[in-house]
């Protein structure tokens, strides 16, 4: 375990240096995005709380809630503390579609980033620790929306 | 690895391809305790799957421990043609890898 939190802080502070050095740059922040999306996005699922993985995913926090729009198929109970889940997203150019567990010891659970032409909706299993909410998030055209379901977990 | 770890399947219909994907990888998030040994079961586990049609990506799932045990995986894109193919390859914590094709029929 302190060998995990020792790498996350050499982690963390890469990821500093690289903020600074972005933010002095004039186009930094689509640098940033750059990086996050060229690997495996340590940092976010690392992070503790749903705000600081979006914030390592995306390079934004700010969610715009749009239960109309993205639609979370679950059971409302969870076997096993596994679930299949769906999720569908009716939002115009949706380039990425994460699962967030916020009772989960990794927050993120998982991020699809899809290509133009896949259909906004995917399907796969995921695994509950605890009940409580499963948040979607969904990017497209640079903003953030969500869309929440509860679980119980037996 | 010798065997095979991904069951994927592609099928094309009114001009949408759905892709199919079953991964046989234990998903170890690295907290259980093993019974024989009572030591920590160290972490293994997928991190990126990719899927390609004609070279062109077109989902990257970037996955961590919430993931469970024979990770499941299904999407549609718009395209795709029957007899042609859908490649899939799945990376995982420890480096190991697998690579897969489902012929779109």
């Amino acid at each position: 375990m302190n060998d995990i939190s020792q790498k996350r802080r050499i982690i963390l502070k890469t990821a500093l240096i690289t903020g600074a050095v972005s933010a002095a740059i004039s186009t930094g922040l689509a640098y940033a995005n750059l990086i996050v999306k060229s690997a495996w996005p340590k940092e976010a699922f690392n992070a503790s709380t749903i705000e600081e993985a979006l914030l390592e995913l995306t390079g934004s926090n700010t969610i715009i809630p749009s239960p109309d729009d993205i639609l979370i198929k679950a059971p409302t109970i969870a076997e096993n503390g596994i679930a299949h889940i769906t999720i569908k997203s009716d939002i115009p150019k949706t380039e990425s579609i994460s699962i967030f567990i916020p009772n989960n010891r990794s927050p993120l659970v998982a991020n699809f980033k899809l290509n133009p032409s896949v259909i906004s909706t995917i399907i796969t299993r995921i695994k509950i620790e605890n009940s409580g909410d499963i948040i979607a998030i969904i990017k497209a055209d640079n903003k953030l929306y969500s869309a929440t379901k509860k679980m119980r977990v037996k | 690895m010798a065997t095979k770890t991904i069951e994927t399947r592609a099928k094309y219909k009114n001009g949408v391809t759905t892709v199919n994907a079953l991964i046989t990888h234990p998903m170890e998030s690295g907290n259980k305790i093993s019974s024989k040994s009572g030591s920590a079961i160290s972490p293994r586990f997928i991190q990126e799957v990719t899927c390609k049609y004609n070279d062109v990506t077109l989902l990257t799932a970037q996955w961590g421990i919430g993931m469970p045990k024979n990770p499941y995986l299904s999407f549609s894109f718009k395209g795709g043609e029957k007899g042609e193919s859908v490649t899939l390859q799945w990376v995982d914590n420890k480096g190991s890898s697998d690579t897969a094709e489902a012929i779109i029929k």
